[in-house]
Order: structure tokens, then C-alpha cells, then sequence
């Protein structure tokens, strides 16, 4: 705990450190220093702050969870049933690439300029990314694994829960840190059109009335909420593959 | 305990996009409490008849009887040791151990009764709560060992179980085996490819040809279970003999 702390801290020394030159060094009132941010608690700690830190983060969690509850058991079926991938995997690789952002218009006219289209359009993009990992580590299951489980007397729902599922896991826990990247990403675009809330267009808001100190000051709680979600994250996998920890 | 007839078994399936022709016409009988070694050239199908005894990959043809019963699917009688010992690293020894049992929604008292049992006879107890990685080879194969025989199976099917031991933890379970072998009688079939371990753990011995695999010969054991077997002269005549026979099958091939 102490050391994860040190170590937080180490990087946000450095962080800082990078920031601070390269603000000396543009001298540009869009980049103001680390300094000028954090001494001016007034903007960093607020009500408002608190709400679209709150509200982002919703959205962000909300997308995780949906996208794993309905991309992991589907990716884990067709990872193993292979006339279903055999009809669906087409599916899936040509609605993959597509950048799923382009949605976004038609889920605001469809489900309004509230959370749900936010939440549906993360919720794609998190989907894909664990559907296509949970897919691949099922397939990847040793059969050795899946006739050992048999021969103990094992029908098809068991050996999902007791094979499939815990074998799929550490990947689709490495798929969740990378989804968790875009969905920010993602998030900080869809909180820039027709909203008024969330730090996205709280960054965007600061932005056009050029108050940079609160653009950034943004900027840093939406850096913080990435931290938290990945240490999240971290805990979850500590608690549900203990396996995976342990040295060879 | 189970007897074990086999007719005129062949199997073939398809792997990378060929068809391989595994077991070409296998006959066979094992009586009740009898112990059978399995040996050949590397994979010439060993591993496939024991897959095709516990009915997990289908014949092609011929006939596979248990009690004079035909073998359609997997039975609950039928215990498998598979290559790699089969256990789930994703779960502590204990729930590697107990799986069998509460995969078969026995009751939660009797699951813990009869795993803790089984884990003290193999000695593994102590290593409950380690992960099979944390373990040593040999320990791990009592895992595997103690996994299947919460079952209480009368047929017991294990697959190269003691190969990738050392010596001395090999002997060491070949031991543990026959001291299990001779308090349950297990019907057995052990698949080997080491000459000592067939001649010291099989009543009878099945010499399979390279694939598709034939039976050479069956040779019979009967001294099988004396526990200074190893150290007597018919073992070593008998491994002799063995090991001429499958050295002429090969030289037959070349």
C-alpha cells in the first residue's frame, strides 16, 4: 500500500516536473504551469467539480459494466460453440473497425442528450473490445482442460463456470484496462456535443472561455478518474484470479 | 469393479484438416480388479484408447463393453487421470480435489468429509490451499490421483500419469498407486511409455504397434503387485521381453 503510494507518487513528481519545463518553455497562457493549477484549490475542489467528476465517472463504470455483463458471456459462447461463431464471426469482423463514435448522432436523436446515448455508445465500444478477447481466450482453452472436466462428470454449463470462465478471466481483465483507455477517450468526445454536464465539457467549456487554469485543473480529475477505475480494476483481479499472481 | 471388452475397435478423426486413423481393430478383455499397461511408440493412439475407454471420443467402429454394458458416452464409474495430471490452475488444491464430487451436487458435509479424507491418505493435505503451481510435479500427480478417486470409480483410466516425474517421486508413486490398487482393486488401465512401469504396474501388458495402432502382443503379468517384484529376475526377464518385442515391431516398420 505505502509503496504503491511512493510510487504514485515518484510519477506524479516526474509528471509534474515535464509539465512545468514544457510550460516554462512555451510560455503560453494555454499551458499554464502545475502550479498555477493546484495552488488554486477554489477551482480544483468544488461543487461543481464534484458533479461532473461524479457524472463521468457514472458513465464511464456504467459503459465497463454493461459492455463486460453482455461482451463476456458472448465472446466466451462463441469462443466455444462453433456453428454460432461460424454464423456470427463475419458479424463481428466487419462491424468491429468501424469507428463506433460515428453512432453517436443517431443514439442522441434515439435515446435523447442525456446519459443513456453516452452510456450505449461506450457501452459498443467496451462490448467489441471484450466480446473479441473473451472470443479468443475461450478458444484458447486447452481441450486437455475441457476432457479432464468432462470425465469428472461435468455438463456444458459447468464446465463453462468452471473452466471457460475462470481460464478466460486474466484476459479479459487486460481487454478492461484497455477498454477503460477509450472508453475515456470516447467519453470526452460525447461530452462535447449538446451537454452541460460531465468533465468533458467541463474541459471544453473552460477551454472556449479561456480560463486554462480550470481547463487543466479538468484535465487532472479526468486523469484521476482513469487512475482510480485502473486501481479498481487491479483490486478486482487481485480478488478474482489469486491464481494468475502466484510465481511458477 | 468393472471388466472391460473390447472388439475389433478402430478409431480415426480429423486433425489438420487430414483424417488420422488412430486404432486399427483393437480386441481385448480385462477381467474385474485387473491392471492393464499400455504401451508403444509415441503417438501411435495410446492416449486415444484411453480416451475411447472413458467415452470421450467416439469410435468408428467396433465395440467397447463395461459389465457387459456397451460404452456410449462418459460414465460416472469411469475415473480419468489425464496427461499434465488435468488440474485447474484457476483453483486451489482442495477445490481441485472436492470439484468431482460438487460437480455431481453431492451434499456440502460429505464433499468435505470425503476430500480431506483422500487428500490425508495421498499426503496432501497440507497443501490444501496452495495453487497447482506452487507445488512440486509429484505432488501434483497425488492431486490428480486424489481428484479421481473421491469418485470412488471402478475403472480407472490414467494417462501417462508418471512420466514426467523423477525417478525417485516416480517409484515413489508407483507405490502409492498399488498400495491404493490393492486396498480398492481398481480396474485399471495405466498408459506408459517406460518398459519398468509397465512390467511393474500391469497384470497384463498391451504392446500397441506404431499408428494406426495394433496390438502386438498381450503379454501377461501375473507377478504383478508383489511388492519385491521390481528387485526379482522374471521382472527383468520380463522387461527383456518386452522390450525385444517392441524394438522388433520397430525394426519391422523400418
Amino acid at each position: 500500500m505505502w509503496r504503491k503510494l511512493l510510487e504514485y507518487g515518484i510519477a506524479i513528481v516526474i509528471l509534474g516536473l515535464l509539465w512545468e519545463v514544457a510550460a516554462l518553455v512555451l510560455h503560453t497562457p494555454a499551458l499554464p504551469g502545475p502550479f498555477e493549477v493546484v495552488s488554486q484549490p477554489a477551482i480544483l475542489f468544488n461543487a461543481a467539480m464534484g458533479r461532473h467528476f461524479a457524472i463521468s465517472l457514472w458513465r464511464v463504470a456504467a459503459s465497463l459494466a454493461f459492455g463486460v455483463a453482455l461482451g463476456l458471456p458472448l465472446g466466451l459462447l462463441l469462443g466455444r460453440e462453433r456453428v454460432l461463431d461460424r454464423l456470427s464471426a463475419p458479424l463481428i469482423f466487419i462491424t468491429y473497425p468501424i469507428p463506433k463514435i460515428v453512432f453517436l448522432p443517431i443514439l442522441m436523436i434515439v435515446l435523447g442528450l442525456g446519459n443513456l446515448s453516452k452510456i450505449t455508445l461506450i457501452t459498443i465500444i467496451v462490448f467489441f473490445q471484450i466480446l473479441v478477447t473473451a472470443r479468443d481466450a475461450a478458444r484458447a482453452v486447452p481441450e486437455e482442460s475441457v476432457f479432464s472436466i468432462r470425465s469428472l462428470g461435468a455438463g456444458k454449463w459447468q464446465t463453462y463456470r468452471h473452466i471457460i470462465f475462470p481460464a478466460s478471466l486474466p484476459s479479459v481483465f487486460t481487454a478492461l484496462r484497455i477498454s477503460t483507455g477509450t472508453a475515456i477517450a470516447v467519453l470526452f468526445l460525447a461530452e462535447s456535443f449538446a451537454t452541460e454536464d460531465g468533465l468533458g465539457y467541463l474541459i471544453l467549456n473552460a477551454w472556449s472561455s479561456l480560463n486554462y487554469s480550470q481547463m487543466f485543473a479538468a484535465i487532472l480529475a479526468l486523469g484521476l478518474m482513469g487512475v482510480l477505475i485502473y486501481e479498481l480494476l487491479e483490486l478486482a483481479e487481485r480478488k478474482m484470479c489469486p491464481w494468475a499472481e502466484v510465481e511458477q | 469393479m468393472d471388466s472391460v471388452k473390447v472388439s475389433d475397435l478402430s478409431v480415426t478423426y480429423k486433425a489438420g484438416g487430414g483424417i488420422v486413423e488412430a486404432l486399427a481393430g483393437l480386441s481385448f478383455s480385462i477381467a474385474p480388479g485387473e491392471t492393464c499397461a499400455v504401451i508403444g511408440p509415441s503417438g501411435c493412439g495410446k492416449s486415444t484408447l484411453l480416451y475411447s475407454l472413458a467415452g470421450l471420443v467416439k469410435q468408428s467402429a467396433g465395440r467397447i463393453e463395461i459389465n457387459g454394458q456397451p460404452l456410449t458416452s462418459e460414465r460416472p464409474e469411469t475415473a480419468v487421470i489425464l496427461q499434465e495430471y488435468g488440474l485447474f490452475p484457476w483453483k486451489t488444491v482442495y477445490a481441485n480435489v472436492a470439484l468431482g464430487l460438487k460437480l455431481r451436487h453431492a451434499d456440502k458435509s460429505s464433499v468435505a468429509h470425503q476430500t480431506e479424507t483422500i487428500m490425508r491418505l495421498l499426503n496432501i493435505w497440507d497443501y490444501r490451499r496452495h495453487f497447482p503451481r506452487q507445488i512440486s510435479g509429484g505432488q501434483r500427480q497425488r492431486v490428480a490421483i486424489a481428484r479421481a478417486l473421491t469418485l470412488q470409480p471402478t475403472l480407472l483410466l490414467m494417462d501417462e500419469p508418471f512420466s514426467s516425474l523423477d525417478a525417485l517421486t516416480r517409484e515413489d508413486l508407483q507405490n502409492t498407486f498399488l498400495d491404493i490398487w490393492r486396498r480398492d482393486r481398481l480396474t485399471t488401465f495405466i498408459v506408459t511409455h517406460s518398459v519398468e512401469e509397465a512390467v511393474f504396474l500391469g497384470h497384463k501388458i498391451m504392446a500397441l504397434s506404431d499408428r494406426p495402432a495394433a496390438i502386438l502382443k498381450i503379454i501377461d503379468n501375473p507377478l504383478m503387485g508383489d511388492p519385491d517384484y521390481r528387485d526379482s529376475p522374471q521382472f527383468h526377464t520380463t522387461c527383456s521381453e518386452l522390450r525385444e518385442l517392441l524394438r522388433q515391431a520397430r525394426r519391422d516398420v523400418a
